[in-house]
């Protein structure tokens, strides 16, 4: 059985095709202002390299925080739950997952199925995101690529109490002319952004295996900031931004098979 | 002229009787300067909850219920705290804006800090000939409380006999009483029939029918239950009821309407609550004999337990942990407004509780003035997603 899995997310969309559980072609795009242009551009680029016809698939699920534009997806699943999925599938002996995407943070607790037992979002706040390194790695002149590995230089940080997006960017201008060195100012945007991603693991509370995924698990600075934070070991997927498209994927199987 | 309202009402269908209840939530101020209109009556504002209304009707005067949705915070911020909650804050701008400017009197209910110091802001920038508070006692399980609760409602009710330049009557106020215990029933049974078949009567339309209530002249709305009551009811006997995800809503109170779209819609039914704009609005009635104002007073002292309300025979945790048991609920949503400290207190407990009784809850924040629904809709439908598990998909 084929099925596909869409990650409409709030900057990248991404497809997932699997064939009797496996990965058989990904694809990403830019989310942009159409979403669902987006969505069908990463979707027949799947297909493109599964070397297969829509005709060929058995259900196809949409996630992701643009799931409701989507009109060519046959069904609809939370973020949540399809993170849950995609992780358990990898890694069957995760119980906590965190998944830090561009506007959006929160973390999962999950059981040895892969079903979600307890979770918590960020509140409607950039401060523990994607955007918020974006927005960071501007004021430092550095590139959201780079901006990780800048702060795995850092010797030490200093404190930085703002809770929001804008006033921390005024708060590294000042460090900037205080002056703090580059490095050290990079890895004090990661443990404050750790910090704020750590609130909602211990929300749910810990268990291990730790699980990352989602665009941010891309950066180390953040990946050791939250591992010193939370101390323990993170995990991370080989592809970590396709892990929600995967669930759905995985989800689409099990209605297709209903 | 009453008799005549109520049999114009009588030739409506359900459809119709719902509709104006639905055009009386979207428009609360219009029942209120249609009733001025008509009887040339006084209209007496208050904020949720626990206001006796019963009193204010056997005064001859209209109980309104103040609408904080349709406030700009803009307004209320040059004389309220940012960190009061979004309803006081609400509530004010309403006044501010001119909105509610047909009130002749407003009592404020004190069960908050914020509530405690609103009507002193309010008095000195929005004036009406009567303003009161009304000091509910905290501690109700105390042997004072129901004597000093007994004086609070002889002052309040004084006050409103002052200013309608007459007494209340004793009828008159085991009349308002029957009336109101009556309005509450119908409500209450319209609420079993959004248990029982939410295609029916959806989640929304009830808690709309509920502001209504909060605003929309008694025997007018009587009427217009009764109706609707009756043709539901038979609608509902065609629908089995599908299998749906049984939830509790516990908090303050009920905003946005959204929310109840994003559960109906991902299949969930709103079992229970005990927010002041719904259930705890229609649960508790006053006994018909003996001393009203003794009945009041019961009344008060024997309600469903809040975060404002402390009763330690009746603790509210162990309340709610009941409640989803005998409901059957499968969760229970916290919904919290930002800033309400007695409720974000009060939450510690109870999510311990739930935890203990294996009662999976999520606690969910919202404001008046707009919150980004789409976050609230995914927080929802992944809570959900987490009850029903395979069922997931839709």
């Amino acid at each position: 059985m084929i099925t596909a899995g869409i990650d409409a997310g709030n900057k990248t969309t991404k497809t997932v095709i699997l064939k009797n559980g496996e990965i058989i072609a990904r694809a990403l795009k830019p989310s942009g202002f159409d979403q669902e242009k987006a969505a069908r551009e990463a979707f027949n680029e799947a297909l493109r390299l599964a070397n297969l016809d829509v005709a060929d698939l058995a259900y196809t699920v949409v996630t992701g925080a643009g799931k409701h534009v989507i009109s060519f997806a046959e069904g609809h699943l939370t973020e949540v739950s399809a993170a849950a999925r995609g992780v358990n599938k990898l890694f069957p002996e995760a119980r906590t997952v965190i998944d830090v995407g561009e506007e959006e943070g929160f973390a999962l607790k999950i059981d040895k199925e892969g079903k979600v037992v307890d979770f918590a979002i960020n509140e409607k706040c950039a401060a523990g995101t994607g955007s918020f390194l974006e927005s960071m790695s501007r004021a430092l002149e550095t590139t959201v690529e780079e901006i990780g590995q800048l702060s795995l230089r850092g010797k030490k940080t200093v404190p930085m109490n703002a809770q929001c997006v804008v006033f921390a960017e005024s708060e590294v201008i000042s460090l900037i002319h205080a002056p703090v060195a580059k490095e050290d100012i990079a890895k004090s945007i990661h443990v404050a952004m750790a910090s704020r991603i750590s609130a909602l693991v211990r929300r749910i509370g810990l268990e291990k295996e730790v699980v990352i995924i989602g665009g941010v698990a891309h950066n180390p600075g953040f990946v050791r900031a939250l591992e010193e934070d939370l101390g323990v070991e993170i995990l991370i997927p080989a592809y970590p931004d396709y892990i929600s498209a995967l669930g759905a994927a995985l989800a689409a199987g099990e209605k297709a098979g209903v | 002229m009453l008799q005549n309202r109520e049999e114009g009402a009588g030739n409506l269908n359900s459809l119709e009787a719902l509709e104006i209840l639905r055009e009386a939530a979207e428009n609360p101020a219009r029942q209120a300067t249609q009733w001025q209109e008509e009887h040339g009556g006084k209209v007496i504002g208050f904020l949720l909850s626990d206001v006796p209304e019963e009193l204010i009707h056997a005064a001859g005067f209209l109980p309104y219920a103040v609408n904080a949705e349709e406030g700009k915070l803009e307004f209320a911020d040059a004389h309220l705290q940012t960190w009061a909650c979004s309803f006081s804050r609400n509530a004010l701008a309403v006044a501010l804006q001119d909105k509610i400017s047909f009130l002749d009197g407003l009592i404020i209910p004190q069960t908050c800090d914020t509530t405690r110091m609103l009507l002193g802001i309010w008095k000195h920038v929005r004036p009406l000939p009567l303003m009161e508070n009304y000091r509910l006692p905290r501690q109700v399980d105390r042997p004072s409380a129901g004597a000093y609760l007994y004086g609070e409602l002889e002052r309040i009710k004084k006050r409103l006999e002052e200013f309608r330049g007459k007494k209340i009557e004793e009828g008159a106020l085991k009349n308002s009483i029957a009336l109101y215990n009556h309005n509450r029933q119908l409500l209450r049974q319209l609420y079993g029939i959004q248990v029982e078949a939410p295609q029916v009567l959806s989640s929304k339309d009830l808690f709309k029918i509920i502001k209504a209530a909060m605003v929309m002249p008694r025997e007018k709305l009587n009427q217009l239950l009764r109706q609707l009551f009756a043709v539901l009811k038979e609608e509902k006997e065609c629908f089995t009821r599908a299998s749906r995800h049984q939830l509790v809503i516990s908090g303050t109170l009920l905003e946005p309407l959204e929310l109840l779209d994003f559960i109906n819609e991902k299949g969930g039914v709103v079992v229970a609550d005990d927010l002041k704009n719904g259930f705890r609005y229609l649960e508790a009635d006053v006994a018909a004999n003996g001393d009203p104002l003794e009945a009041l007073v019961q009344r008060q002292l024997k309600r469903m337990p809040a975060a404002f309300y402390e009763i330690r025979e009746k603790r509210r945790a162990e309340y709610l942990v009941k409640l989803a048991r005998e409901k059957e609920a499968g969760g229970v949503i916290f919904l919290h407004l930002k800033f309400c400290e007695p409720e974000n207190y009060d939450y510690y407990d109870n999510m311990q509780a739930m935890e203990k009784a294996g009662i999976p809850a999520i606690r969910i924040e919202t404001a008046y003035g707009g919150i980004p629904l789409g976050q609230l809709q995914t927080r929802v439908h992944a809570f959900i997603e987490m009850l029903g598990g395979e069922d997931a998909v839709r």
